[in-house]
């Protein structure tokens, strides 16, 4: 075995099995391939596992009643148990930053301000998702928080994003997370639901999907209750249109909208605010599936490329699945069974199950899987399609948070380069998608500007180029990246990458 | 008890936090919202996303700039301070 410089730190590197993100996908399928004697080492970005759904509280946290009423929660507790009592090597606080295909993969991944890497045989990403950024005028202010990021400060540290927060965005999960804000003690201002009030039709489809479908119902029963019983107004077909303030969030203008999300003239209101979380669903990060050199195709709803992937979650890379969020976003119990079947999958690809136990111990997953599916698709049927996240930004809007790019600036470069208009041209003119969130920020709204203005569908337009580091890192830790023995290192050759 | 709260200062100001506690919170919950200007307009900015990906929230702890708030602990002693303007190469 050759070992590069950058192993140094890391010489019992060799392992069957790298996972990618410690959320609920990627704790089951290393739970899974342990069950099998796979070597596994588990990677993730955050200090701690449970990623963010199973985010867990802090031990300091005063009180965790309202955590622990979640039924995630006590399914995250059970995979973190069952973790800890398996021979999963766990590395947290470390960001995969590039991964080599080959036999074996050569990931590599910055843990300490230092390089590390690792020789696998197979490789799963479990990369999770995050809510979609949605620029409206006034997103920049300190006081506008993503809601799931908000959720998860909360819960982990029970640290309140405002005092009295607006709550804004669509899905399910909003709900909850005004329950819980006011049981920790924030003044909920307002709660808004992009779509309708949900029809009764919709609700009675949900209804036949069994258990889970029964408990969900109930729950949402409880939470409007609840927010009924607290005065907390819930606007249907409402969104922020403007977010004021100079400093920081000082109050939010709200409108009824259409179905399409447009604002309706007349309907604007404000409300005094010091918080406004936005959760417009969230967004898939294949960007790891992608620097592998995974075939991407357009996702249901033809917003994004993701891996293409088979019937065991195998991407075009043999040996390398994706699973969970990171590839279409359908919840935790969605995730938990894809990450299961990748870990078995690739347990039988490595020889360690083989045969009718393989499919005896399948069939049951997938069953379940199939179940989970149809759900997801009933409840999707409730809440409309992802709305624009860019349709409310003003010429004067920034989209590109990092280098600071108006949507005028960016229309008027694509105006200019248009009909070669192109991610990586546009980001070229104006440095958008330069900055150290490599995009996940702009990306989906730069390639929308251009979608319209040049008539083609987003997923065609040909996006800002993948290159390793695929998350900004240190620069000593990028020279570490270097095998100075003529090995097959590279230093990064975008001269855009952060370090 | 000694142990169980954790002391650091942001731009000067004493401000505490609870073991295992990100900066970003402990800096939310004492208060500090804007944590930096942007370098090209100078407005101000505090925490975004909240998980790790937007790089609003970074700051310079005990020298090192570009350090995001999020996903850094809180530990004893830590010099926090707001990242002079650029964040990136060429910017």
């Amino acid at each position: 075995m050759t070992v590069d410089r950058a192993d140094s730190a890391d010489l019992a590197a060799d392992v069957d099995l790298v996972v990618v993100g410690g959320g609920p996908a990627g704790l089951a399928a290393a739970i899974e391939a342990d069950r099998w004697g796979v070597s596994t080492r588990l990677i993730e970005d955050r200090p701690t596992l449970g990623g963010q759904i199973f985010r867990q509280p802090s031990p300091s946290l005063p009180d965790r009643r309202v955590l622990t009423a979640e039924p995630d929660h006590a399914r995250g507790l059970a995979l973190l148990s069952k973790l800890r009592r398996s021979r999963v090597q766990q590395v947290t606080s470390a960001t995969v930053v590039d991964i080599t295909p080959g036999a074996p993969f050569m990931i590599r991944y910055v843990h300490d301000d230092r390089t590390a890497s690792v020789r696998a045989r197979q490789v799963i990403l479990a990369t999770g998702a995050y809510d979609r950024p949605v620029a409206l005028p006034g997103w920049t202010l300190p006081g506008v928080m993503a809601a799931g990021g908000a959720q998860a400060m909360a819960k982990s540290h029970g640290v309140l994003p405002g005092r009295r927060v607006v709550v804004a965005g669509s899905g399910p999960l909003l709900l909850t997370f005004a329950v819980q804000l006011h049981q920790w003690g924030a003044q909920v201002a307002a709660v808004t639901e992009l779509a309708g009030r949900p029809r009764v039709r919709d609700l009675a489809e949900l209804a036949w999907r069994g258990a889970a479908a029964v408990d969900y119902l109930r729950q949402g029963l409880q939470l409007t209750g609840y927010l009924a019983a607290h005065r907390i107004p819930v606007h249907f077909r409402t969104r922020p249109t403007r977010i004021l303030g100079s400093e920081q969030v000082t109050g939010v203008i709200l409108s009824r909208v259409d179905r399409a999300g447009r604002p309706m003239p007349g309907s604007a209101r404000t409300v005094e605010a010091d918080c406004v979380c936005l959760g417009y669903g969230l967004v898939p990060s294949p960007e790891l599936a992608g620097l592998a050199g995974c075939e991407m195709v357009p996702d249901e709803d033809r917003a994004m490329n993701v891996p293409a992937r088979g019937t065991l979650l195998e991407t075009s890379v043999h040996g390398l699945f994706a699973v969970g969020d990171g590839v279409t976003v359908r919840g935790s119990a969605v995730a938990l069974l894809e990450g299961q079947i990748a870990g078995l999958a690739a347990s039988r690809n490595l020889g360690r199950v083989t045969g009718e136990r393989f499919e005896r111990r399948l069939r049951p997953v997938r069953a379940r899987l199939d179940r989970s599916l149809a759900f997801q698709a009933a409840l999707s049927a409730v809440y409309p399609a992802a709305i624009s996240g860019c349709d409310l930004a003003t010429a004067d809007t920034v989209l590109c948070r990092c280098e600071e790019v108006t949507r005028g600036e960016l229309s008027d470069a694509i105006a200019a380069a248009a009909p070669l208009a192109d991610a990586s041209v546009v980001k070229g003119m104006t440095r958008a998608g330069m900055g150290p969130c490599q995009g996940r920020m702009c990306a989906a709204n730069v390639y929308e500007l251009i979608a319209s203005a040049t008539g083609t569908a987003v997923t065609r337009v040909r996006a800002f180029t993948p290159r390793q580091p695929a998350r900004p890192v240190p620069l000593a830790a990028v020279a570490s990246l270097v095998d100075y023995d003529g090995g097959d290192g590279d230093l990064p050759e975008d001269p855009d990458c952060t370090v | 008890m000694p142990g169980d709260r954790v002391t650091f200062t942001f731009n000067g100001a004493s401000c505490q936090a609870t073991p295992g506690e990100s900066l970003a919170a402990a800096l939310l919950s004492s208060g500090a919202r804007s944590l930096r200007r942007s370098g090209r307009t100078g407005e101000s900015r505090g925490i975004y996303c909240g998980i790790g990906l937007c790089f609003d929230c970074i700051v310079t702890v005990d020298g090192q700039p570009n350090v995001r708030a999020c996903m850094t602990l809180a530990a004893d002693g830590m010099r926090v301070e707001s990242t002079a303007a650029p964040t990136g190469p060429g910017a």
